[in-house]
């Protein structure tokens, strides 16, 4: 136990250390670039005059190490600064776009794990029947799959074709179907494989034959011990496609017109409002973060047999 | 493992020659492209616009696969952005992979400070989620071929890095190196002569893996605008001039959308194969 | 486990490509849009074709493309009417982003002007057909030598807490625009506090504004919702941000609520005692009671919730879906050229585009007729000039842009020019420059001329045109309001981006307008501008003018556009 305590407080303190290099790489390699924000929130037809105005008005004017503490003070803080775009404080803007795509994602994510779990122990528990052919077929297929090109097919299918679903933006159920589907496909894939082979090894471990030798169903078997085995790099997964919450859905929010933070990330991008964009980031890496800690932390949790030495 | 056997476990391995076939039947296509297809691939005809595919019915001098928005050949860009796409595809994994080495066979091999402070770089770039991360490269930097392949490698060393790193951690101890050095190698010698060739194989493997995944992100930067540079063709430039016109002219996206999905396909089939041939629980 | 692999991958493929195939041969049926694209370019005679290009305000509109006729409902306001009687509900999809609802805030591209129109009113307005008309001023008179205007102000009109407007609540927003540069930065508020001098009141209801220096675009700003007037005692006695959270003017409606981040303000009618007194000043009525006005910025999901009810009215459709649209038995509007597209050339000594005979190859070689069919599908002007009629400027016997391949080759001959690459800018926020760029590139490469077209993020492209990194960019200016002025004084006359034009006539021409105020004045300089645009082709070759078209439900009626871009929802009628 004090081991384990021991271990998420080392990782713990390493992730913080990293996240702190995650602000001042994102910090200089933004403004590394050209383009001028102060310029762009000015006006096409600014003259320079104008332009230093507003770039005053930014708190573009002072040197850059102020600016980097400056924002990090205000982190401390709860500030994520001002995004100059809105008009209004980034921790806002965000506010009123992180939801939905936690919508999104977490639909993405909830799907896929029921789905890949499921069908993978189905699978691996049944070896060469239907089930594992039809579980290997959509295996391989998802993982070949760009999510450009789901998003694309699925609206050509359900949009254009079948007028079932409505092929962009946000509302009810019916706009979060398609682009919920398309942002856990290809973790539903990958998991899904993974979730068979992993249970086909399991099953096929000499452990698990002396417990059927000693009379116990096949049934019990498979759900009592083998199932717990074969979750191990299952539940690591999890943890990391948690991780990939905000990030994944950059593309599907793109393609399905969706008002989340993926697009508020490009258009943030493409008018230079750093504040917006650091804070973009730097959340998207701590939930990175975070999902490789959950995994590291769920790891050691359900197989006690690690030691953390 | 002898080059025989590996031959062999090729030949013997559906999976991979499936694949393999596939991907040399793609190359040859799209390579050739260039001088056997009729039309240029950035020229616009305005008077074609959106015309639809007419199948092979005038042969390739007509539209096989229609035109796009700007009264471009289909079948013509298929080709070409393929080639393009697939020619990034190649040369990034291999950068990556021989940057990926490099760094990782130091750091292993080495250790100490160098190691750690590489490997905390390594961290801190692996926490930005990776297509973030390239966005911002690339919207700093600009579009432009070059600045497309310098995105995809960055992003795509890293963990080849740590594979080859891992393995050369695994050798460091055993008995070969240890003779080596009591016979006077210097360190350059262990890493090229011993250790080097001990990560070959991890590192053939973590390279067919890579194919499929880099083709993915280049496909997604050129679809948000951000990889290829216009008027140049890539399946994902394909993809994104189309979606405008998904309900009036639908194969402008089908076309590059299941090329796509079939190259990836091959390259994972060879990827797995790769995979079983170097299993050592394999038989054959 | 490898054998399994091979029968369900070929046969996903299979099945997949079935589908797609499936998907595609529907895809290959609706062919609107490929016969569209592929039509026969314009009428040949510039003059005719110039006079269909605006056939969309005959009366009966032009269903072939799919344009409704003016409509003929009685907007009239009965007998005994108050705004209390409103009930409907109408919800407005707009492309811009809102962020912020005062529009002197925020730099010109996220402002919203429908939503002046409907808080807000200014000293004066327009009428349906463009006509400048007294508004809260009730009379107005500029001085003879336009160094200042008086006005004097109607009584009797109320904002929606009930105050009543004085000529001090007028003074004070001519001076907050002035004044306020903690709140206004000067890029966006110049455009009236550079102009604004000394105001005086000089009686109970009138004031006299004096010009600190001459504003050549007064007249075509000062009857839009520019000047919004302000509340002035409730604007002190409030905070800023409370006060633009729910702002108070003298329009039908307020703000109920406003989200900035997700560009969306929700408005109800005005249900104080005293009501709108513009209804009654235009005899009019309204029975929309709620108002919700939110961005939408992909077309295709705008015509979405257009068919699905989700929206009432859109903005800017997208051309493949303007016939659909009309058939399915909506109202569809095509507005007055709102936008201008050009190309810029670097023509400075050292450029490429420093040799006239390139530039002219440049111009003739781009076959505008057949942009504007292809890609814009016949919506959209063709320039043959930089101004067009009604414009100042407009000479109907003047010089036009031509197209001639021929003569373009042997312009670019006898040029010397030996292939040296062009770089050709845009920006990807234009979403037309992808098209027109590629297109325009491939013309050029037919007289020999050898273009790089490089797309930049804005932030990039502005940046590398202020440093005069380029050969030649695309862009388009707004074409109302005081930006037509714009691009003759300012772009051109003070070069401000870049181009190196050395054309020291027309620079100085440019310059001159600054200071003009006389129309007719202004109309000659024009003019003379357009002549030498259309001789030495520099800096600016004109392409074509965006006329974007809207829809809305046919049961809805009173949506004015007074010859503008900006929408009047004021008084809406929508039928059950």
């Amino acid at each position: 136990m004090k081991n384990q305590r021991q271990h998420i407080r080392k990782r713990l303190l390493a992730s913080v250390f990293v996240l702190i290099g995650v602000t001042i790489v994102v910090f200089a390699l933004i403004r590394l670039g050209n383009g001028d924000p102060a310029a762009m929130m000015a006006g096409d037809l600014a003259t320079p005059e104008e332009i230093e105005d507003y770039r005053i008005r930014m708190g573009l004017d002072k040197p850059l190490i102020v600016q980097y503490f400056t924002y990090m003070a205000g982190l401390f803080k709860g500030d994520l600064g001002y995004s100059y775009v809105y008009s209004m404080p980034v921790r806002d803007v965000l506010a009123k776009r992180m939801p939905q795509t936690l919508m999104l994602s977490l639909t993405g994510f909830a799907w896929s794990t029921v789905f890949s779990i499921v069908f993978g122990i189905v699978a691996g528990t049944h070896q060469g029947s239907g089930v594992d052919f039809a579980a290997m077929f959509f295996a391989v297929l998802g993982q070949a799959m760009s999510t450009v090109w789901l998003g694309f097919l699925l609206i050509l299918i359900f949009g254009v074709k079948l007028h079932l679903l409505p092929i962009q933006g946000f509302g009810g159920i019916e706009h979060l179907i398609m682009p919920g589907l398309c942002c856990g496909f290809g973790q539903a894939a990958s998991q899904t494989r993974l979730m068979r082979s992993s249970m086909v090894d399991v099953i096929h471990e000499d452990y698990i034959t002396a417990t059927r030798a000693r009379g116990i169903s096949r049934k019990v078997t498979n759900m009592k011990y083998a199932l717990r085995n074969a979750m191990l790099p299952i539940v690591t997964n999890i943890g990391f496609a948690f991780g990939k919450l905000f990030a994944g859905s950059i593309v599907v929010e793109n393609i399905f017109n969706w008002p989340g933070m993926g697009n508020l990330m490009v258009q943030a991008i493409n008018s230079r409002d750093y504040q917006l964009v650091q804070s973009i980031l730097l959340i998207s890496s701590v939930m990175l973060v975070f999902g490789n800690l959950l995994a590291d932390l769920l790891y050691t949790v359900v197989d006690p047999r690690i030691s953390l030495n | 493992m002898k080059l025989s056997t590996v031959l062999r476990r090729m030949r013997k391995s559906k999976l991979f020659m499936i694949g393999f076939t596939l991907l040399v039947i793609i190359f040859l296509v799209c390579g050739t492209s260039h001088f056997w297809v009729a039309w240029d691939a950035e020229q616009a005809v305005l008077r074609s616009r959106l015309a639809p595919p007419d199948w092979f019915a005038n042969g390739l001098k007509g539209h096989p696969l229609g035109c796009d928005a700007l009264g471009r050949d289909i079948l013509t860009r298929l080709l070409e952005g393929g080639w393009v796409s697939l020619k990034i595809t190649v040369l990034v994994t291999v950068i990556s992979m021989i940057m990926g080495a490099f760094v990782g066979l130091v750091c292993g091999y080495y250790g100490g400070r160098v190691d750690m402070l590489v490997m905390r770089c390594c961290d801190i770039l692996q926490a930005i989620p990776q297509l973030m991360l390239a966005i911002c490269v690339v919207a700093v930097m600009g579009t432009s071929m070059f600045n497309l392949f310098f995105t995809l490698s960055v992003t795509g060393w890293i963990g080849t890095a740590r594979l080859v790193r891992a393995t050369v951690l695994g050798m460091k101890n055993k008995e070969f190196i240890s003779a080596s050095r009591v016979l006077g190698a210097t360190g350059k010698r262990v890493l090229w002569k011993e250790l080097f060739p001990n990560t070959l194989t991890p590192l053939l493997i973590s390279a067919s893996g890579h194919f499929g995944g880099t083709i993915l992100l280049e496909t997604s930067l050129s679809y948000l605008g951000m990889g290829v540079p216009v008027p140049t063709p890539s399946w994902g430039n394909l993809i994104s001039d189309g979606r405008d016109y998904i309900t009036s002219a639908p194969w402008v996206v089908i076309a590059p959308g299941i090329a796509l999905m079939i190259t990836i396909l091959a390259f994972n089939f060879m990827g797995d194969g790769i995979r079983d041939v170097f299993d050592p629980k394999n038989t054959n | 486990m490898k054998k399994s692999f091979r029968y369900p991958a070929a046969l996903g493929l299979a099945v997949i490509m079935a589908a797609s195939l499936a998907a595609c041969g529907g895809g290959s049926s609706s062919t609107t849009a490929a016969e569209a694209g592929s039509g026969a370019p314009a009428a040949s005679q510039e003059a005719a074709a110039e006079t269909t290009a605006n056939a969309s305000h005959s009366e009966s509109g032009d269903a072939g493309r799919g344009i409704s006729g003016i409509d003929t409902y009685e907007l009239g306001q009965p007998e005994g009417w108050s705004e209390k009687d409103a009930t409907k509900k109408v919800v407005y999809m707009q492309t811009q982003a809102i962020s912020t609802l005062d529009k002197w805030a925020v730099s010109q591209m996220d402002t919203c002007f429908t939503f002046d129109y409907l808080c807000f009113d200014g000293l004066l307005s327009k009428d349906e057909d463009g006509n400048t008309i007294p508004w809260i001023a009730e009379s107005y008179e500029m001085a003879e030598d336009d160094s200042s205007i008086s006005f004097t102000i109607r009584d009797g009109i109320y904002f929606t807490n009930g105050e009543l407007l004085d000529v001090d609540d007028c003074i004070f927003t001519l001076e907050r625009i002035r004044d306020d540069t903690e709140h206004l930065p000067d890029s966006v508020a110049k455009s009236w506090r550079n102009y604004i001098g000394e105001i005086e009141k000089t009686g109970d209801n009138s004031f006299k504004m004096n010009f600190a220096k001459p504003m050549p675009e007064f007249w075509t700003m000062i009857n839009t919702p520019d000047i919004q007037i302000l509340p002035k005692d409730t604007y002190e006695a409030m905070d800023y941000d409370e006060f633009w959270a729910h702002p108070i003017g003298t329009g039908p409606y307020v703000v109920t609520n406003f989200d900035g981040a997700n560009s969306l303000i929700e408005m109800t009618i005005r249900t104080d005692e005293h009501g709108y007194f513009g209804y009654d000043l235009m005899d009019r009525y309204t029975n929309v009671k709620d108002i919700r006005i939110q961005r939408s910025p992909e077309s295709t999901t705008r015509v979405s919730a257009l068919r699905t009810g989700e929206a009432d009215f859109v903005q800017n459709l997208n051309y493949a879906d303007i016939q659909p649209v009309y058939n399915e038995g909506f109202h569809t509007y095509q507005q007055d050229a709102s936008t201008q597209s050009y190309l810029m050339l670097a023509c400075g000594d050292g450029d490429i585009f420093s040799n006239k005979a390139l530039r002219e190859a440049l111009s003739l070689c781009v076959d505008r007729e057949a942009l504007v069919e292809a890609l814009q599908m016949g919506f959209a002007q063709v320039a043959y000039s930089p101004s067009e009629a009604g414009d100042l400027g407009y000479d109907p016997d003047g010089p036009r842009y031509e197209y001639n391949v021929e003569k373009a080759k042997e312009l670019v001959k006898s040029s010397g020019y030996s292939g040296e690459e062009i770089n050709f800018i845009y920006s990807t926020s234009n979403s037309t420059a992808p098209e027109s760029t590629q297109a325009i590139q491939s013309m050029a490469q037919e007289i020999g001329l050898n273009i790089k077209v490089s797309p930049l993020e804005k932030a990039s492209f502005d940046e590398a045109r202020s440093k005069h990194e380029y050969d030649m960019l695309i862009d388009s200016i707004g074409k109302s309001g005081n930006m037509w002025y714009k691009i003759f004084a300012e772009v051109i006359g003070d070069d401000r981006f870049n181009s190196g034009c050395t054309n020291t006539e027309l620079l100085d021409l440019g310059k001159s307008m600054q200071t003009i105020m006389d129309s007719e004045k202004l109309d000659e300089t024009f003019r003379k501008m357009n002549e030498i645009l259309l001789s030495d082709f520099e800096p600016i070759l004109c392409l074509s003018r965006g006329t974007p078209v809207h829809a809305w439900n046919s049961k809805l009626h009173g949506i004015e556009y007074h010859h503008h871009k900006i929408p009047d929802m004021r008084a809406m009628v929508y039928e059950d």
